[in-house]
């Protein structure tokens, strides 16, 4: 018994100090001057435009990465091929990578003399330091979650439902609408939790592609630091206190939602 | 509808799962194939469904080539051992499903899956989830679930093999009285050859990928084509240098041309039978089984030496063994 509370403790504890304790210290010192200074950043245009910006990329990022992380994850557990296994480690790829060598492998693609970038720039398509390179490198970093969520409920799964589905007479999509997509559901929907929330978390690969244009391609996260070079202490905290609600809110709601068994 | 399974082979990697098998599955028959594990048996079932591609030969549907065809067009109900039930779907669903997906109007579907529902008897289950029923009452889902769209061919994979034995028995009644109601060409795998014998009118019998005999149950028992197929359909013991039914052995007190001298090592009661078993001088061991009245009269004790033999129109025959002599009733 006196065990199993030391272990409660440390596993509590650690998670107090390393994750509880910065989380409540942001939203301290965020209200610590009441409520005026948080509007007064949070209706800043250029504020707005941030978290304008950092929507629309996690909206482009989530569904596209959703829709190729399942298919990955259908590819490397029900199909033999060569390279599989290459696959497999390559999806993990942008968590092993540090996202400025990302935003710096996308800068060298895009800029004017780049593979792809010079095709954009004979067509007269701004990619970097514009919106189109903030998507590529949000959809860059959030690629893994939907895969490594799905993968090992599509193991478990087994493929005996939809064999059986098969000789009910049901097509492939069929199978896939009504057998495969309902059984791996939960996983399907943690994966997007997860990936909307490093989205919208991105820093590192975006600073170096954005350009960081006030009112123009910043996004959440950069606009944090930019207040912080400001010495505007509260409108950084006041950004983050957002960013760190949204973040709160979606374990919530997953946990809501999520099944018992499942958790 | 028939089936028609010619010189079909098939290969996973090295391991010869089917080996140039062909079987003719006349209409409405019911037929078990029967076979230790890794004898190919449920590979064999599994591409008449069209869930596995032979690497060679043909299988036919009424006299149709129906090799190439995916599963879902081949009409067929099949049964897994693990029951395959969709656990996101009631059972009424379950039952559905293969209606639903033909579109089939939601009054006419309704009644079929009552229909069927009556026929399993899971009346009162319709709005469960498989998680909460038995695994026997899953097996009975999965088998509606499998007859909705009255399928040509009825194929059942183990279906019995992962329910306890009293569940197993009932259910083996009842797909025998299934087959006599619904006359659906049915084919089941199984490897208890009880079960084979019991529920089947004819018997396949494989080993190896191969198919070693195909015959009603009683010519499988009284004229085995191979050494294999005496071992495994009903018991059989080595006795000297043949192989016999434990049944056959006849037991004396003194000794006898071709009796073998052996001390008995335990006895058993097993109700109007007894089990006895013996230890030859060489240290073989068999098994005899005799009847109640016979074990009475030798007054046998445990230790004691007698001398066993299998009287010749006693012995199990191989089919096509000139010594063989007509079975007595």
């Amino acid at each position: 018994m006196a065990k199993r509370l030391g272990l409660r403790a440390v596993a509590l504890g650690y998670l107090l100090v390393v994750l509880l304790a910065p989380l409540v210290m942001i939203f301290y010192r965020t209200f610590e001057n009441g409520l005026k200074p948080v509007w007064e950043a949070l209706s800043d245009p250029n504020t707005v435009h941030a978290f304008e910006i950092t929507l629309i990329a996690t909206a482009i990022a989530v569904p596209v990465n959703t829709v190729f992380g399942v298919l990955c994850a259908l590819a490397i557990v029900r199909r033999r091929f060569r390279g599989k296994g290459l696959l497999n480690a390559f999806i993990d790829l942008p968590l092993a990578l540090s996202p400025v060598v990302v935003g710096l492998a996308l800068f060298l693609l895009y800029g004017r003399t780049g593979w792809f970038g010079s095709w954009f720039t004979a067509h007269g398509i701004q990619v970097l330091f514009a919106l189109p390179a903030i998507v590529l490198a949000t959809i860059f970093v959030s690629v893994p979650f939907v895969a490594r969520e799905v993968i090992p409920t599509l193991r478990e799964l087994g493929n005996e439902q939809e064999q059986a589905a098969a000789t009910l007479g049901a097509t492939r999509w069929q199978r896939f609408w009504r057998i495969t997509l309902p059984s791996i559901r939960w996983a399907v929907i943690y994966g997007v939790v997860l990936t909307t929330a490093r989205c919208l978390g991105e820093y590192g690969a975006v600073a170096v592609v954005s350009g960081r244009v006030e009112g123009q391609t910043e996004t959440a996260t950069l606009r944090v630091e930019g207040y912080t070079l400001n010495f505007n202490t509260s409108g950084a905290y006041a950004v983050s206190v957002v960013l760190a609600a949204t973040a709160v809110f979606v374990l919530v709601l997953m946990t809501l939602i999520k099944p018992r068994e499942a958790v | 509808m028939s089936i028609e399974i010619r010189n079909v082979s098939k290969r996973f990697g090295s391991f010869v799962a089917l080996d140039e098998v062909s079987l003719e599955i006349p209409q409405g028959s019911l037929t078990a194939v029967l076979g230790p594990s890794g004898s190919g048996k449920s590979t064999l079932l599994r591409i008449v469904a069209g869930l596995e591609r032979p690497d060679s030969g043909k299988v036919l549907l009424s006299g149709e080539n129906a090799t190439g065809i995916a599963p879902q067009r081949r009409d067929v109900g099949f049964v897994f051992q693990h029951y395959a039930a969709f656990k996101h779907m009631t059972v009424r669903d379950n039952v559905a499903f293969a209606l639903t997906i033909r579109k089939r109007p939601k009054q006419e579907i309704r009644e079929r899956v009552d229909e069927l529902l009556t026929l399993v008897q899971l009346q009162g289950f319709a709005d469960r989830y498989p998680s909460r029923l038995s695994g026997g009452q899953r097996q009975r889902m999965a088998l509606a679930r499998a007859l909705a769209a009255k399928p040509r061919v009825l194929l059942l994979d183990e279906p019995f093999g992962a329910l306890d034995a009293r569940v197993r028995a009932e259910l083996r009644d009842w797909l025998r009285r299934l087959h006599e109601e619904v006359h659906v060409t049915t084919v089941f795998v199984t490897h208890d050859q009880e079960e084979a014998m019991e529920v089947a009118d004819r018997v396949a019998v494989m080993d190896h990928g191969r198919l070693e005999q195909v015959g009603a149950p009683a010519e499988l028992y009284d004229a085995p084509a191979s050494e294999f197929v005496l071992r495994f359909v009903g018991d059989a013991v080595r006795l000297g240098s043949s192989l016999v039914r434990p049944h056959e052995i006849v037991l004396r007190r003194w000794p006898g041309d071709a009796a073998v001298e052996v001390e008995v090592e335990r006895i058993a009661i097993l109700g109007a039978d007894a089990r006895v078993d013996l230890v030859e001088g060489s240290g073989e061991r068999l098994t005899a089984r005799l009847r109640r009245e016979e074990l009475d009269d030798l007054e046998l004790v445990r230790g004691e030496i007698v001398w066993a033999s299998a009287e010749p129109f006693h012995q199990a025959r191989l089919a096509g063994d000139p010594e063989a002599g007509e079975p007595v009733g």
